[in-house]
């Protein structure tokens, strides 16, 4: 047999499975054009619904009401923006964002253990950098807690923001709330009204972030140590311990 | 004419190709900003801002899992319909692909939104998994409401043409 014609058997096998199987579709098609329908719909709720539990997740919370931070903070060498001795042999640049959630994480775990370790002990000095680059809302806190520096409870207003992190440009750090931060930071409202309403602190705030990026950090946490290469993201604070314990040695070699 | 009577359904198969093309392409974007997020990193941008910012967003995760990874298992699913319907010609994996498109569309309009209105930046990664992920479910949606051997009779005008 040539296999013109062997190739046109084939192809006719194949043209009659083709047709079968069309006419299963056809036999098929009302029953599923009648679970498409549902099916389709399932679908679409199913989306909406993750849309909604979503919303829920990331929703502001209601009101004033708001979460006290996770332990008293030792703010003892706290210096406006900064934390820890002026002679310090190491100084660490934190650049950070008040709406981002991995400086929420950075605050709330690791910068405690540093407090405890190393700034206490007159170890290391920490310096708050803002990169505020998440929105309005992340401007509105910055200048609130430059404000508070002014009045020495930069420390204290910093917790409190990262402890009411909810949602994103959605009233979390509205105007409203950040008023109530002030005071449940301790600050003297008069004094703080004046400052934010001051637009050289938004400037500051908005110059700071420019150099930041000219300087090549682009996201938040970003760690500076005494000019060494960025890290960047939350370190383990294990891997960040052995860097900083190298530094130390480093500079106490030096002295 | 034998031969134009088998192609044409291969025709309607190789759309299963090209909805696998278009979620291998998606699943590769979110795989890729699903470990960019893990990492801590910034998502490579080019010239383009916005993806720095979007992926330091809070809107970035979900209950700690990067929203990424959900593309990623959307696209994976997809690719597996898709590749399913055109190898063996398996009708419920094209049904997958179509009803996983679907109920995707509203969360991706959602995202959008989001980038656009609310963090005020656009991620140009995530414009590009959302157009794949739109792509791959109006080709699916095409083939769904075609019949198997429907082309058969356009293969033959054409032929007679």
């Amino acid at each position: 047999m040539s296999k013109a014609a062997r190739l046109s058997r084939e192809e006719r096998r194949r043209a009659e499975l083709e047709e079968r199987r069309a006419r299963r579709h056809d036999r098929r098609r009302p029953q599923e054009r009648s679970i498409l329908l549902p099916l389709s719909l399932a679908a679409v709720v199913l989306g909406v619904v993750a849309i909604v539990v979503f919303m829920v997740a990331t929703a502001p919370p209601a009101g004033n009401g708001l979460q006290p931070p996770p332990g008293g903070g030792n703010y003892a060498l706290a210096d406006g923006q900064a934390l820890g001795r002026e002679d310090a042999p190491l100084t660490m640049e934190i650049y950070s964002d008040f709406q981002c959630p991995a400086c929420g994480t950075f605050a709330q775990t690791i910068k405690p253990a540093l407090v405890a370790d190393y700034v206490a002990t007159g170890q290391l000095r920490l310096v708050y950098r803002d990169f505020a680059f998440l929105g309005p809302e992340s401007i509105d806190a910055a200048v609130g807690a430059r404000c508070a520096a002014q009045q020495n409870r930069f420390w204290q207003y910093h917790d409190y923001l990262f402890a009411n992190q909810q949602g994103e440009n959605r009233g979390a750090f509205s105007q409203a709330r950040l008023t109530a931060i002030a005071e449940a930071a301790g600050l003297e409202m008069d004094a703080y009204a004046a400052c934010v309403a001051d637009p050289a602190q938004r400037q500051a705030v908005l110059d700071e972030r420019a150099t930041a990026s000219s300087e090549g950090i682009a996201s938040t946490p970003t760690l500076v140590i005494d000019g060494q290469p960025p890290i960047v993201g939350v370190p383990d604070y294990a891997d960040l311990r052995q860097v900083l314990d190298g530094l130390l040695e480093q500079a106490n070699l030096s002295r | 004419m034998n031969g134009a009577v088998t192609a044409p359904q291969a025709g309607l198969r190789r759309s299963g190709l090209l909805i696998a093309g278009f979620a291998g392409a998606g699943l590769l974007i979110s795989l890729y900003l699903t470990a960019v997020k893990l990492s801590g990193g910034v998502p490579v941008c080019g010239p383009l801002a916005g993806c720095d910012t979007v992926n330091s967003s809070i809107y970035s995760q979900f209950m700690g899992v990067p929203v990424a990874l959900f593309g990623a298992v959307g696209s994976a699913a997809v690719l597996f319909g898709a590749l399913a319907w055109w190898r063996n010609g398996w009708r419920s994996g094209l049904l997958l692909t179509y009803l996983v498109g679907l109920a995707s569309l509203p969360v991706l309009a959602y995202l959008t939104y989001l980038e656009i209105f609310v963090i005020g930046a656009i991620c140009a990664w995530c414009v590009a998994y959302a157009v794949t992920a739109v792509l791959a479910w109006l080709v699916s949606l095409r083939a769904m409401s075609r019949r198997p051997g429907a082309a058969r009779q356009d293969a033959g005008a054409g032929g007679a043409a």
